[in-house]
């Protein structure tokens, strides 16, 4: 049963932490759990919970005494009391190990959102053949020929597919000029 | 009578049965790359059903989930990562027995396991759905409100790190579904005067950025790394003496697994590693399990498609996702103007018999193709990831953009993934939050119609038998765990461990 638990971990979760504190980890120097989660979320819920303030009130007939902030702050209330539950299951627990993001990680999220930033320049096909040529050379795949016809054939396909098929337009950015 | 033939009579028509087949085999690919499961594979393709019939767009939403679901016993088997987390507890022992050198034997046993399990459950659908749509018909909005708080507090025991982040995490996406201006009042929330957040978040872009983007995220520190993956001897049917030994596992692990899908939110992992459980406590072998039993394959495999039928059970008689692809399939009934619950079947006589069918072809046919070439499909975990995830990217990209031809849609697609990521680090699950907002709008109107109803008092839900019955049911699945833990620890200081564990 232990084993099985630990499988159903998806890659990048981390397990439940709780327990004795680590070796290079003294008694007194003890954090708590999710802690600075738990108030990132609340401190979230506080500013959402501002934002309902701001809705404005309508006539008790055409809201049928349920006004629009009603459900948005029995939500943002039912939030804060899981988060503060959240805070006190986790109170003097070792907080998980989550491995840093390496680099690479965020080389592929700043490429991702540049990729896509460049959709109303370029437009859709010609953003996809970037991203196909930048990931890979990120990932240190050194076959450039390969990479040079696949960022050829994917916009290609998807041109192929999605424009002459089932005619879907893309953007085409300034490259319709 | 009338309403079968005709269902019949449209799932074999050639140009749906070739979309049936193909999604099948999309699905079985799909599934068979690790890190890309049936969720996201249904996700993926959702935009591009809007180009299909609404009967034919379900059938290939429903094959992709049958074909996703075995897919990941695959890799599972082959090269020990599963394909899709349902397919975790396939590893076990699958792995164990291709390093053996019996990894066609151990294929063979998942595949028929699978199609056994998933045939199981679907008999089960068309007798369930139809009797517990019967039953919502007595359901007015304090019992649907009722009915999704129940389908929230099962968020609690799904998958992942913590129930209480699950929660949050469904919540979060009831959230997000009340972005937008209110149909009643007519007052925009939290739109931040972007006039295209006027009509709410789109449901499919950040199911798209949730699922597909945080995954690529998520792998990109690992796709250098190669996985070692082992030679398939030939995939062959499993002997008698093999079916002897499963066959009650087997049986076992069907009544399982439909039992589990059809709770609301749970899904496939939870009934494969109780399948495994079971498989490994009933065993006379049980000593033997995780070295390459054969009914550690079959215990699981059954278990997790019998969940696929299950979970299309309340999915369409209620409109509460029994799993995480349910979900998707839901919003896919819901983009082509189809709303699940009771009426679904007066409007739609033939929408469930065809669905019945769609699955049923789709298990006989990854059979046969799990059968035939599971030794081709195997070479799917060869196709280099440098090369894969930029693809994956592309087709978010397209979907996102697809179903609103709005380019707006791929930045909240983004936008949900970088969340997603950070989510994930912190240990929220994508599929809560989808859950939540597939279920926002129905959770939102029901409490709202309830609480006019009531004249705003909240006492007049305990009036109600079903509604009551429900919350009682939310609150089993909220405080069971705990309790259950909270006994077990002080219990456990005087029985011995070895008592606990059986």
């Amino acid at each position: 049963m232990r084993g099985a638990t630990a499988m159903t971990q998806h890659p990048g979760e981390a397990g439940e932490g709780g327990g004795s504190p680590s070796p290079d980890r003294p008694e007194g120097r003890l954090r708590h759990r999710d802690l600075w989660l738990g108030l990132g979320i609340l401190g979230t819920c506080a500013v959402l919970y501002y934002q309902t303030t701001t809705f404005p009130s309508v006539p008790a007939l055409l809201s049928q005494n349920v006004q629009a902030s009603f459900f948005p702050r029995v939500l943002i209330f039912t939030v804060g009391f899981l988060t503060l539950l959240l805070i006190a299951f986790g109170w003097h627990k070792r907080p998980d190990r989550q491995p840093a993001v390496k680099p690479v990680t965020l080389l592929t999220a700043v490429l991702t959102a540049g990729g896509i930033a460049l959709i109303p320049w370029i437009g859709v096909l010609a953003a996809v053949g970037v991203l196909a040529v930048s990931l890979p050379l990120l990932w240190r795949d050194k076959r450039h020929a390969a990479i040079a016809a696949y960022a050829v054939l994917l916009p290609a396909s998807i041109y192929l597919l999605f424009t002459l098929v089932m005619q879907v337009r893309f953007p085409t950015g300034l490259l319709a000029l | 009578m009338d309403a079968f033939l005709v269902a019949a009579g449209q799932m074999l028509d050639p140009y749906t049965l070739l979309l049936i087949a193909a999604s099948t085999l999309i699905g079985v690919l799909i599934g068979a790359l690790p890190g890309l499961s049936s969720t996201m594979a249904t996700g993926l393709l959702l935009p591009f059903t809007i180009y299909l019939e609404p009967v034919s767009a379900i059938a290939v939403l429903a094959a992709l989930y049958c074909g996703g679901t075995y897919g990941g016993s695959i890799t599972a088997i082959l090269i020990n990562t599963p394909g899709a987390p349902p397919a975790a507890a396939t590893a076990f022992d699958g792995y164990p027995m291709a390093l053996r050198g019996e990894a066609g034997r151990a294929l063979g046993i998942a595949t028929v396991s699978s199609a056994i399990g998933g045939i199981f459950s679907l008999v089960v659908l068309l007798i369930a759905a139809p009797a517990l749509a019967t039953l919502a018909y007595r359901f007015g909005p304090a019992e649907y409100f009722a009915l999704a708080v129940f389908g929230l507090s099962m968020l609690a025991s799904i998958s992942g790190d913590s129930a209480i982040k699950n929660l949050i995490g469904g919540c979060l996406g009831v959230f997000l579904s009340t972005i937008g201006v209110t149909l009643t009042t007519g007052v925009e929330r939290f739109t931040f005067g972007v006039p295209e957040l006027y009509d709410g978040i789109d449901f499919i872009p950040v199911l798209i950025g949730l699922f597909a983007v945080s995954e690529l995220l998520s792998q990109s520190a690992k796709i250098g790394r190669k996985l070692e993956r082992l030679v398939v001897d030939a995939v062959k049917l499993p002997s008698l003496d093999d079916f002897k030994r499963c066959a009650a596992t087997i049986l076992r692990s069907c009544g399982i697994g439909t039992f589990i899908g059809i709770l609301p939110a749970e899904g496939g992992t939870i009934a494969s590693m109780i399948g495994y459980n079971e498989a490994r406590r009933w065993s006379k072998h049980r000593d033997r399990f995780g070295t390459g039993e054969v009914e550690g394959i079959a215990g699981p495999e059954a278990a997790n498609n019998a969940a696929t039928g299950g979970a299309m059970v309340p999915t369409l008689a209620l409109g509460i996702p029994g799993s995480g692809t349910t979900a998707v399939i839901l919003g896919g009934l819901l983009l082509h103007g189809l709303r699940p619950g009771p009426y679904l079947f007066q409007e739609q006589p033939t929408l469930l018999y065809s669905i019945f069918i769609a699955m049923l072809i789709a298990n006989v046919l990854f059979l046969i193709f799990g059968l035939a070439g599971a030794k081709i499909f195997a070479r799917v975990s060869l196709i280099p990831p440098t090369f894969l995830w930029p693809a994956v990217l592309a087709l978010c990209i397209v979907g996102a953009y697809g179903v609103n031809q709005s380019v707006l849609d791929i930045y909240v697609m983004l936008i949900a993934g970088l969340i997603g990521f950070v989510l994930r680090r912190f240990g929220f699950s994508p599929a809560p939050i989808i859950m939540g907002l597939v279920l926002g709008t129905l959770v939102e109107n029901s409490f709202s119609q309830s609480m006019i109803i009531f004249d705003q008092d909240w006492s007049q839900f305990l009036g109600r038998p079903i509604a009551t019955s429900f919350f009682l049911l939310a609150a089993v699945g909220l405080f069971y765990a705990p309790a259950t833990k909270l006994v077990r620890r002080r219990w456990g200081r005087r029985i011995p461990a070895a008592a606990i564990e059986d």
